[in-house]
């Protein structure tokens, strides 16, 4: 019962950051509405909420990694494999973001000279990574769904405290 | 700590790959970018980081799969019409594709494999 309720703990715990990590996504996806500035300080600020996001799920990808090569449902398999293009196209994302920065980093004390391979991988990256999180986010969506259910049967169901 | 330990890892594993990425740009793509163009040209004195954050790609303007057909002016029917276009365009349109794809999958699948 204890180890149902820390399960539901941890799945409350996920649900609740990944929709800040999906709020906080698309405000960095709009510079133009939000301003450069917000931009790319948002952007830096997605870096530990994302990893905290991957580390939450580290169990799950060390269990599908180590059974990749043997038999796995393809779902699960293709889950894997967008989370890999999922987390090499936000390192580049993130890397050319910097190397074109132009509000933080020099805010920072670290002058930048935009280079245009730089940006022309930064516009490339960041028209493939919404499409990529809109894939990942309908793989997750019975979870979703099931996560809100939860919290609506929570909320009706009377406290016995 | 444990996450923590395991975000740091995750972090170590995005830098390598980052900086794995590093030589395709700088010096050695710039060289080649510089073969194709020409010589650069000398910067006027007044064309500093200021001046830099006029240039429409460094807004973010080309960010998004329709930005060339945004006005050269924004406005806030523009912004919020951008808005919209990554929500509904970049992220719900794959989103809805899959999820219809999902869907077919698991009408001819009803039990998930365990």
């Amino acid at each position: 019962m204890a180890g149902a309720s820390t399960a539901n703990a941890s799945d409350r715990f996920r649900f609740l950051w990944d929709i800040g990590l999906l709020v906080l996504f698309v405000l960095t996806c709009v510079p133009s509405v939000t301003g450069i500035a917000v931009h790319e300080w948002a952007s830096l600020a997605f870096i530990p909420v994302l990893l905290i996001h991957l580390a939450s799920n580290w169990d799950w990808i060390v269990r599908v990694s180590a059974r990749f090569l043997s038999r796995l449902p393809g779902e699960t398999r293709f889950n894997h494999v967008l989370d890999v293009l999922l987390f090499a196209s936000f390192a580049l994302l993130m890397l050319s973001g910097l190397l074109v920065s132009i509000s933080a980093l020099p805010a920072l004390g670290i002058g930048i000279t935009p280079d245009p391979f730089w940006t022309s991988l930064h516009n490339t990256t960041a028209n493939v990574f919404p499409s990529l999180i809109g894939i990942h986010i309908a793989m997750h969506f019975r979870w979703v769904v099931a996560q809100m259910r939860s919290r609506r049967t929570a909320e009706e169901t009377p406290s016995t405290a | 700590m444990k996450t923590l330990r395991r975000a740091f890892l995750i972090l170590v594993a995005g830098c390598a790959l980052g900086a794995a990425m590093l030589p395709l740009g700088g010096s050695a793509w710039a060289g080649r970018e510089r073969d194709r163009r020409g010589p650069p040209r000398r910067a006027a004195p007044a064309d500093t980081v200021e001046q830099g954050t006029r240039r429409p790609q460094m807004q973010g303007r080309r960010i998004g799969l329709f930005s060339h057909f945004r006005a050269p002016s924004p406005s806030r029917l523009a912004d919020t019409y951008r808005l919209i276009q990554v929500g509904v365009i970049q992220m719900g349109v794959p989103a809805g594709l899959t999820l219809l794809v999902l869907g077919l999958a698991r009408r001819k699948r009803p039990r998930a494999a365990p």
